[in-house]
């Protein structure tokens, strides 16, 4: 690879992501569950990275974050956490990074925590892990972070057990663990997929305020394109192992320049969609293991044409807009006429 | 309004209780709190709300998996108790939300089918049960091969089909579904609810349908009932309901429903570039 | 009783739930020998392997009579606690002079298919009250519970000695007191598995269905239950083959002159320091029966989990 470390990483970029491989088993010829995910994060922007079960957003998370399952590994790639090499990372930088530099928060609120430890201590302990501070600084900065996450009375509710509050008021404890030792970045696994959808707006409400307020990067993903509508800057589409398109949200929603994002725009029921607009996508996502070599979307594409079944790679379509859609400037012609 | 096909009056339905090892008497967690509702023929009709609204304890008691504290259930003007006739059980059918759970493991799944209509007596023999779950499968979009198949071959999607031939197995006039598609994936969820709508609408049937969703109830009923901590705190035509919701809880959760910006994509000329496609 | 030697439990896959239960009562380690094994060499291949194993043995005893050189009652005096390779006895012969290897093969007989016999009662009988009690629930859920409670509280080990005491020794017995105390264990892992399938939607949605409870128990629930149960019965027959030596070892066994394992290996006791092999044929004797019987078990762990 051309060009020396320092000129690959990008000057107060928080995260970067380029070309990551995440294999299953230790041999070369196993499946790759993501076979080719570049993304980045800046401080102050709320990124989604929005696909179905089986694209890999998870474990491209999770490799992040230096936390993939046994067995799973990258492959090739690299991913930059501020200066931290992560793939290439050692235990110490692996500790700074997790913790440190990333913040992680979890699907399921109540696995997160600890069942017979009260909140207040769960969190001024995560903010001893990494930095030398007293006790009685530790429980400060605890309490604080609970006003932080809206709790009425932070003083009191210190005391509680997980068991005692609800799913969502979990979730805000579990995000002010995750930010006790001051991460510049959140990473957020569908957050919201185990709570009410009343209790949805608060959490993610919170999620956003967080990232203009604290200026930090916020990674979050998730299955629900309307979660990523309410809240990311940006929107990172991943589908069979792959980042597909990426791009502001709004363009990306209202524009799509990937065929997979097309289709999915117009499966997903919404408070103003009908069954008679609802256009349903053939077939299923392929499995692991099965992602044809070209483009993974093209047996279930109402578009694609034979050279789909070459091998594409995300290429910058327009400033700020990657695509992976051999098509993407016959979507760019369907944009109603009247916007163009 | 047509004369209701099931009426549902004064639904109480409570857990735990009885009595503890002294006797005394133990708090019971009112789950349903005294609801009613009604469905029409050929009606699709929604209960909505978030988990723990008693929406599901509902439904069972309509399909008859959960025995009522209180109230009465009516179906075409007979009242349904916990012993159902045959012919009462077979007119309500439910279709299950786990697409994983909800299929005989180690059946094949036309065996599963056969073996329904094989025990009502929908089938003389072995030959016509397998005629018709032919054509059942043929009804919900999948190959007559599949089933020689046991539920692991199949994908989220196609195993909610199966669940929704079984239930339409027994010839029902009420369906109940609960969360149907919540457990699917995004790009599979509309291929599933157009099945529904377009069998709900060519097969003239009723539906009792559970979701939390108030966006994928949009797209199939006609009316909503909204529920909170056990009872109905709102009903109305879900056009009502969208555009003028009444009660707070019910602004809450239009508030959460998905939104997203609208599509500037020209349905007309994509169409004209899929059919220059020709795929 | 640590006949056989153990491996770590680190070095196995996440135990299933018939494992964890195995493993709480099991105090034969060697067990896990054979699952290790079991995961190297793939399913069928243990699941062959086991089963060629038992049915030798299984073949073995059924030809007895045939196929043992000598009638294993029969002394001679002349020629007592011969080595093995004595011209006419292979492995040897006891103190008595009976032939050694004649012994083994009446005793493959007497331990492996008396403990094949004796599981069978307690496990059609628990196997039924259990998904009977799990599924139904109610009142006889609440009784079953409580049998099986007071009788798992006790050691299975002391009970079932103490029930051969009173019955006197005898093969009838084994079979008696086996099925009296071990029945609970089948119920107990049945009524489990069935309370949780009881409450699957698949049970629901043939239950809305109109399909009667018995056919519901039948083909819905026992094929997706039972695997838990014949894996444990693998490990259950080791247990009893452990359990019909110890009697003999305690002089309870199967009454003499008729030859099993256990009785071999008490007799052989004030011959170890010398004639150390009366005690260890019969010993390999049993591991190998306990290796065929874990090896069928993880067979059918692997192929039947596979759903």
């Amino acid at each position: 690879m051309a060009g020396s470390p320092s000129e690959k990483r990008g000057a107060g970029r928080l995260l970067a992501v380029r070309d990551l491989r995440v294999g299953v088993g230790p041999q070369e010829d196993g499946f790759d569950p993501v076979s080719d995910a570049s993304l980045h994060a800046d401080r102050g922007e709320v990124v989604g990275v929005v696909g179905e079960s089986g694209s890999g957003k998870s474990l491209t998370l999770r490799a992040i974050a230096a936390l993939l399952p046994p067995g799973v590994a990258v492959r090739s790639g690299d991913v930059d956490v501020g200066d931290i090499d992560v793939v290439h990372a050692d235990r110490r930088e692996v500790h700074r990074l997790r913790g440190g530099a990333v913040g992680m928060v979890f699907q399921e609120p109540m696995t997160a925590l600890n069942p017979t430890m009260r909140i207040g201590p769960q969190i001024a302990e995560a903010a001893r892990a990494h930095r030398k501070v007293s006790r009685v600084e530790a429980k400060a900065r605890a309490i604080e972070l609970l006003g932080q996450m809206q709790f009425t009375e932070p003083e009191r509710r210190y005391r509680l057990y997980p068991h005692e509050l609800s799913g969502g008021m979990r979730q805000r404890v579990v995000i002010a663990i995750a930010l006790a030792g001051d991460p510049e970045l959140l990473l957020c696994d569908e957050p919201t997929t185990a709570l009410d959808a009343t209790v949805t707006m608060r959490v993610l409400g919170l999620i956003t305020g967080l990232a203009k307020e604290l200026d930090i990067g916020i990674l979050l993903v998730t299955h629900d394109l309307g979660v990523a509508a309410r809240v990311c800057d940006r929107i990172v589409v991943m589908y069979a192992g792959r980042v597909v398109e990426e791009g502001p949200a709004v363009a990306i929603l209202r524009r799509p320049r990937h065929a997979y994002t097309l289709a999915l725009l117009q499966a997903v029921p919404t408070r103003e969609s009908t069954i008679e607009a609802l256009r349903a996508i053939p077939g299923s996502p392929p499995k692991v293991g099965e992602v044809p070599s070209g483009c993974p979307f093209v047996p279930r594409c109402t578009l694609a044409e034979p050279a789909c079944e070459q091998p594409v790679s995300l290429v910058e379509i327009a400033a700020g807009r990657m695509s992976a859609c051999r098509r993407h400037e016959l979507l760019a012609d369907l944009v109603e006429a009247d916007d163009a | 309004m047509p004369e209701p096909l099931l009426e549902v009056r004064g639904l109480k339905v409570a857990f735990g209780g009885g009595r503890d090892a002294l006797l005394r008497r133990k708090p019971a967690f009112e789950a349903v709190r005294g609801i009613d509702f009604s469905i029409a023929k050929g009606e699709a009709f929604a209960l909505v709300g978030e988990s723990g609204a008693g929406k599901s304890t509902a439904a069972r008691c309509v399909v008859g998996l959960q025995r009522p504290t209180d109230g009465t259930i009516t179906f075409v003007g007979a009242p349904l108790g916990p012993r159902r006739d045959p012919a009462q059980r077979r007119a309500i059918q439910m279709v299950f939300q786990d697409p994983f759970g909800s299929l005989s493991p180690r059946m094949a799944v036309g065996a599963a089918i056969c073996e329904l209509l094989r025990v009502n007596g929908l089938a003389e023999d072995k030959a016509a049960a397998r005629r018709q779950a032919t054509e059942l499968f043929a009804l919900v979009g999948l190959p007559e091969s599949a089933l020689d198949q046991r539920p692991r071959a199949f994908s989220g999607g196609q195993r909610q089909r199966i669940g929704i031939a079984r239930a339409l197995a027994v010839e029902p006039t009420l369906l109940v579904a609960d969360e149907p598609v919540s457990a699917l994936d995004v790009s599979i969820q509309a291929s599933v609810l157009i099945l529904l709508k377009r069998l709900q609408r060519e097969l003239g049937l009723s539906m009792l349908f559970i979701s939390h969703d108030l966006a994928v109830v949009k797209q199939l009923c006609d009316r909503v009932a909204v529920m909170n901590e056990g009872e109905i705190v709102e009903e109305g035509s879900v056009q009502e309901v969208f555009s003028r919701p009444r009660h707070e809880f019910t602004r809450r959760l239009l508030a959460a429903t998905t939104d997203l910006p609208r599509l500037e994509i020209s349905r007309a000329r994509l169409v004209q570039a899929e059919a220059a496609v020709g795929r | 009783m640590s006949v056989v030697g153990g491996l770590p439990n680190g070095t196995e896959g996440p135990p299933t739930s018939a494992e964890v239960e195995v493993e709480a009562r099991s105090p034969l380690r060697g067990m896990a020998v054979g699952r290790v094994v079991g995961r190297r060499v793939g399913a069928n291949a243990s699941l062959v392997i086991g089963l060629a194993i038992i049915g030798a043995l299984l073949l073995i005893g059924a030809l007895a009579g045939v196929i043992s050189p000598h009638d294993p009652v029969k002394q001679e005096i002349g020629n007592t606690l011969a080595p093995p390779g004595t011209a006419g006895h292979i492995l040897g012969t006891d103190q008595l002079g009976r032939d050694t290897l004649s012994r083994l093969i009446y005793g493959a007989r007497n331990d492996v298919f008396v403990a094949l016999g004796a599981l069978v009662l307690p496990f059609v009988f628990g196997t039924l009250v259990g998904i009977v009690a799990g599924y139904r629930g109610g009142w006889f859920d609440s009784v079953m519970v409580g049998v099986i409670d007071v009788i798992i509280a006790f050691p299975i080990l002391v009970l079932l000695i103490a029930l051969v005491f009173v019955l006197g020794p005898g093969v009838k017995t084994i079979i008696i007191s086996v099925a009296l105390i071990d029945w609970v264990v089948y119920a107990r892992l049945a009524r489990t598995a069935a309370r949780r399938e009881a409450v699957m939607e698949y049970v629901l949605a043939a239950q809305v269905g109109g399909i009667p409870t018995w056919r519901i128990l039948g083909r819905h629930v026992v094929p997706n239950i039972i695997s838990q149960s014949i894996i444990y019965a693998m490990s259950d027959a080791v247990l009893i083959i452990l359990f019909i030596t110890t009697l003999g070892f305690l002089g309870l066994g199967i009454p003499p002159p008729a030859s099993d394992w256990g009785t071999m290996i008490a007799e052989a006791q004030p011959y170890i320091n010398n004639q150390w092999w009366l005690a260890v044929i019969p010993g390999i004797a049993i591991i190998v029966a306990a290796f065929g019987l874990s090896l069928i078990a993880d067979g059918l762990a692997q192929r039947l989990d596979a759903r």
